[in-house]
């Protein structure tokens, strides 16, 4: 009996192994579009990026066809000129509560259009402090609590960003935050799909003083609050969301664990890409040791 | 005419039961002779028949058993005893026509007996599966013993197991149903055509009863299956007049698993495992008073254990466990009144649990500190309820009438989080979201016959729900009517409303559970359905049924994630992941040929369906289909009696493929830093088009089964082979996207190849 029993079972396991991963054929009927995408902010000339979309299935294209970009500064034009590279990086530099409208025109496709402004409005930083440490996660890191006191403009609807880093601007140095502890962050819901930087409206503190309160992982120098155009926000958001949900890796937590797919924001008329702006102030922390 | 009598010259009650077992017997005929009128026993296989002739004679008979005829001139209450013996199909009984009509109309039966002939993937009968093979009912993924009907999804299906309503009604994420069908006596399922006596859920009612236990004998069953290892036992307390019947069944996949950790000399020691337990008394205290108690508990466990590792300056010690399962009481007491009104009372109390626990400990070598880490997260559902329900005979028509109330906790969100170092300064934090509601439901439903062709089946179900200081009403009326055109041909119709007072979040992701079930409240209002439904059926000899059906179904107030929603991190605020006020529309055509008698029996089932959904701020506001719609939905079930001692069983299925979600196209933009850097470093995005816009691909499989059994000296020994998917289709169970020499490719995984399964059963 157990001599039926166990060859049995080897039979059985033997006929359950034979791999049962294939690749599928799917023609995913996707009609190339033009992408455009530019952050701009008064500190930085205009760069654009511009690439062509393609069906999920198929590579990037390598060569780009001639286009023409256009950028006019409310309803002047200040920029035309006509491209074959992808980046582009013009020499005029965005102006605060200026209106931009950007065109790519391209054969064989309708123009693309995008609208956006520098934020007018940029709160001066009245009080930035870092108490250090308060306390160690379960891994031994060192958390600090950080205060950042701004006045928010009354009577507009207004978004910010804020990013902890150190001195040297090192783009991959950033600081992930330690759970949610501020309120407007708290409101955005986004902290679950742990972004690099925060961002949030003012939604809970319109025209008010805030002190934006919030524990972090290690320790930065300097804080950059931004305010940033409805646009960026959503930009920022979407963004965020949508690159944490998309499956890439194949594995066991992309395949169980990964939320619903998100959709990119775009405000690219006739086409996908982000025109968005923002401006930016920072303050060095004033160190309260513990 | 309305053809009610109201003076009654005999009346003649009690019950039909097994000679041999003392088990009632659901559904058994009782009519007159004379006049071919009858009634069939209820679900505690009572009845109750009063005539206006002074002296009758009636005959008692059900399918497989010898039937039995009497004379009565005056009131009694008899206890039929029925011998096997004798099969009859169902057909060749004829009682009142009206009842036979009214009593199959609304309801899906499959006879035990073919149920568990049925191949299924664990060898053991699935009896979930096996509806899942009759039109209008699908599965969800492969192997998902859940049900979804007629475009409804799975959580609107109310599983009643002797009147306790369970939550989870499956295994291992859906591989196995948690009803033994060794306890089990009947199933009804109700797909659209609901009484007034069933609410609470919008799709489908799924009403089993459990067998009440030997009042005679002592008998049981030993199983043992390459996947499950099960004792059953059942006897008299009291011959009799008091019974137990005793289930307990326990899967054996983490023996597998400990042996593969041992043999692989893997530190972790992780599996899976679950067990169930059923056990129900019944105490007959008078011939008018019967005492029930049932006891239920599954329990599901996904853990891996992970002894300490050490490395030079650390030392690691983790343990992860995700336990889920229903636990469910109740004690249900039925009472006579004057020979004829019968009445069931029951208290009950249902739970549903989802835990998921965490132990990290890190021992750091260099300074001897220990850091201590635990957290559990805890959703859940606790019900208890009180309900009673009465029916009265007139004639040969039946007025039914009950009250229930319920009280729900809900517990949508709990974290408990405890961190410490040097087991000292424990920094604990707890966050626990609860709601409560409270439900009330009345109903009336009466069965009468308008001429002698045409019967009615009308009710009316009032429902108050209250939850957060809002209160909900609804009144939801049920036409159930059959008209007879020809003796063999009938053509029905119906058309119901349903009320769900919770609503179930469940993400699409196969393996894990995590089921959350919610209140409806003022945001995510009750969910309701409105389904109409018309049918013609054949019969076309008393071994060969067809019928066909078509229906439409709308649904309001149904709720989804939002776009964008992590499944695995629930929010506190659930209304932030959850889009609201959700339309759904589900229409359809199914057709069932079936064979019931003879050396070979079984069915084809055809369903053509189309089930859509619509949210303001899903999809641009536009209609989608709904995840698990499938136009195309085949069944073949073969049974064939080869030899007395063996039978042979396949089952053949085909279905369109479900909808699912995949981008269409992608870009490349400026990968996000703070500072704005060159475009060489860049990140991808996908283009979704429409939601549900992609069809997985065909599915289809063939299953073997052969059943051998042989008479031992004290018992009966069962030998059981099932083959799942006997030519190796490889069916997609998911999709997956993976980057190769960075490009995105598309990828189906499949998890159930050609698997073999071996039981040996024990009865005695």
């Amino acid at each position: 009996m157990c001599k039926i029993l166990s060859s049995f079972l080897a039979f059985s396991i033997v006929l359950s192994i034979p791999s049962c991963t294939k690749e599928i054929e799917v023609d995913f009927p996707q009609k190339a579009s033009p992408i455009i995408t530019s952050i701009f902010n008064p500190n930085q000339h205009f760069i654009f990026y511009h690439s062509m979309s393609t069906s999920l299935s198929e590579d990037y294209t390598d060569t780009i066809a001639p286009y023409q970009l256009k950028l006019f500064e409310n309803n002047r034009p200040i920029l035309d000129t006509t491209l074959i590279s992808p980046e582009y990086t013009s020499d005029i530099y965005p102006r605060i509560g200026s209106k931009y409208r950007l065109q790519l025109i391209k054969e064989g496709y309708p123009t693309l259009m995008a609208i956006d402004s520098v934020p007018k409005s940029m709160p001066y930083i009245r009080k930035a402090q870092r108490i250090f440490p308060t306390g160690n996660s379960d891994y031994g890191d060192v958390y600090c609590d950080i205060s950042v006191t701004f006045k928010d403009p009354a009577d507009e609807n207004n978004y910010y960003e804020i990013i902890v880093t150190n001195k040297q601007k090192n783009p991959n140095d950033s600081f992930n935050e330690f759970a949610p502890t501020d309120i407007a962050w708290k409101n955005e819901r986004d902290y679950q799909y742990w972004p690099s930087t925060i961002f949030f409206s003012d939604a809970l503190f319109n025209g008010e003083e805030y002190t934006f309160r919030q524990k972090f992982y290690n320790s930065g120098d300097i804080v950059i609050l931004r305010a940033v155009s409805k646009t960026y926000y959503l930009y920022r958001k979407y963004y965020t969301r949508h690159t944490y949900n998309q499956q890439q890796q194949g594995d066991f937590f992309d395949v169980f664990t990964k939320g619903e797919p998100q959709e990119m924001h775009s405000n690219v008329i006739n086409g996908y890409g982000n025109f968005a702006s923002y401006q930016a102030t920072s303050r060095e922390l004033e160190v309260i040791e513990k | 005419m309305i053809t009610t009598a109201l003076s009654q010259n005999i009346s003649i009650s009690g019950y039909v039961i097994d000679a041999k077992t003392g088990e009632t017997l659901i559904g058994a005929s009782v009519y007159q002779q004379q006049s071919l009128q009858g009634v069939a026993t209820n679900k505690f296989g009572h009845f109750a028949l009063n005539t206006t002739i002074d002296s009758i004679t009636i005959q008692c008979s059900y399918v497989g058993y010898k039937s039995i005829t009497k004379e009565f001139d005056k009131d009694t209450v008899i206890t039929f005893e029925l011998h096997k013996g004798k099969t009859l199909s169902e057909i060749t009984i004829t009682p009142d026509k009206q009842a036979q009509r009214l009593r199959n109309m609304s309801r899906v039966t499959i006879p035990t007996e073919d149920l568990k002939m049925i191949p299924s993937i664990t060898g053991e009968a699935n009896i979930l599966k096996a509806y899942q093979l009759m039109p209008g009912i699908q599965s969800g993924k492969e192997g998902y013993s859940g049900l979804l009907v007629r475009g409804g999804s799975h959580d609107q299906n109310l599983f009643l197991l002797d009147d306790l309503p369970l939550y989870n009604v499956v295994h291992l994420g859906g591989f196995y149903s948690s009803f033994d069908p060794s306890m089990v006596k009947d199933v009804a399922l109700y797909k659209g055509d609901f009484p007034a006596r069933y609410g609470g859920r919008v799709s489908s009612v799924v009403d089993v009863r459990n067998i009440d236990g030997n009042l005679n004998e002592l008998h049981g069953e030993f199983v043992f299956s390459l996947l499950l290892s099960k004792l059953f036992i059942e006897g008299p307390i009291k011959k009799g007049k008091a019974s137990y019947a005793i289930s307990l069944r326990r899967s054996n996949l983490d023996l597998y698993t400990s042996l593969f950790n041992f043999i692989s000399n893997s530190p972790s020691n992780a599996g899976f495992s679950f067990y169930d337990f059923n056990a129900k008394g019944n105490y007959i205290l008078s011939p008018t008073d019967r005492l029930f108690v049932n006891i239920y508990q599954s329990n599901d466990k996904i853990f891996d254990n992970i002894p300490t590792q050490k490395s030079n300056t650390v030392e690691n010690t983790s343990k992860y466990h995700i336990k889920w399962g229903n636990t469910g009481v109740s004690i249900r007491w039925y009472h006579i009144f004057n020979n004829s009104i019968f009445s069931n009372t029951t208290l009950a109390y249902s739970g549903y649990k989802y835990i998921n626990k965490t132990n990290e400990k890190q021992h750091y070598l260099e300074d001897d500190k220990t850091y201590h880490s635990k957290s559990k997260f805890k959703t859940g559902i606790n019900e208890y309820i009180l309900k009673s329900d009465f029916e009265i005979p007139w004639h040969s028509q039946t007025l039914r009438a009950g009250a229930s109330v319920s009280y729900k906790r809900f517990i949508p969100f709990s974290l408990s989080t405890a961190e410490s170092i040097n087991n000292a300064d424990e920094d604990k934090k707890h966050t626990k979201e609860t709601i409560s509601s409270g439900d009330m439901s009345l109903y009336a439903e009466y069965d009468f016959t308008l001429f002698s062709h045409f019967t009615l089946n009308t009710g009316l179900h009032y429902n108050v729900y209250a939850v957060q200081n809002k209160t909900f009403h609804s009144l939801q009326p049920r036409i159930i009517a059959d008209y007879q055109i020809s003796p063999c041909l009938n053509l029905k119709a119906s058309y119901t409303q349903m009320q769900q007072n919770m609503h179930l979040l469940s993400s699409s992701n196969p393996g894990l559970p995590n089921d959350l079930w919610l209140p409806a409240t003022s945001y995510a209002k009750p969910l309701k359905s409105n389904q109409t439904s018309l049918g013609l059926y054949y019969n076309m000899n008393p071994n060969y049924e067809v019928g066909v059906e078509a229906y439409t179904k709308n649904l309001t107030d149904l709720v989804e994630y939002k776009e964008g929603a992590l499944i695995f991190s629930p929010n506190k605020d659930l209304q932030d992941n959850i889009e609201n006020n959700g339309k759904g529309e589900a229409k359809g055509f199914e057709f069932l040929f079936r064979k019931k008698g003879g050396r070979s029996t079984g069915w084809i089932a055809y369903t053509l369906s189309k089930s859509e959904r619509q949210f303001d701020h899903l999809n641009n506001g536009k209609t989608f289909p709904f995840t698990y719609d499938r136009r195309h939905d085949i069944s073949i079930v073969y049974n064939y009696h080869i030899r007395k001692d063996l039978t042979l069983s396949t089952t053949w299925v085909y279905q369109s493929g479900h909808a699912v979600t995949l981008p269409q196209g992608k870009y490349q933009v400026p990968h996000y830093t703070y500072v704005p850097t060159t475009y060489n470093k860049s990140s991808e995005i996908h283009i979704y088009t429409e939601r549900n816009s992609y069809r997985m691909p065909n599915y289809h499989r063939l299953d073997l089964g052969l059943t051998y059994t042989k008479p031992k000296p004290k018992g009966t020994a069962i030998w059981s082979l099932t083959a799942y998917n006997i030519y190796n289709r490889q069916n997609a169970y998911y999709l997956y996207f993976k980057s190769i020499d960075n490009k995105l490719k598309l990828y189906q995984q499949s998890i159930f190849p050609l698997i073999l399964n071996f039981g040996y059963t024990y009865k005695f």
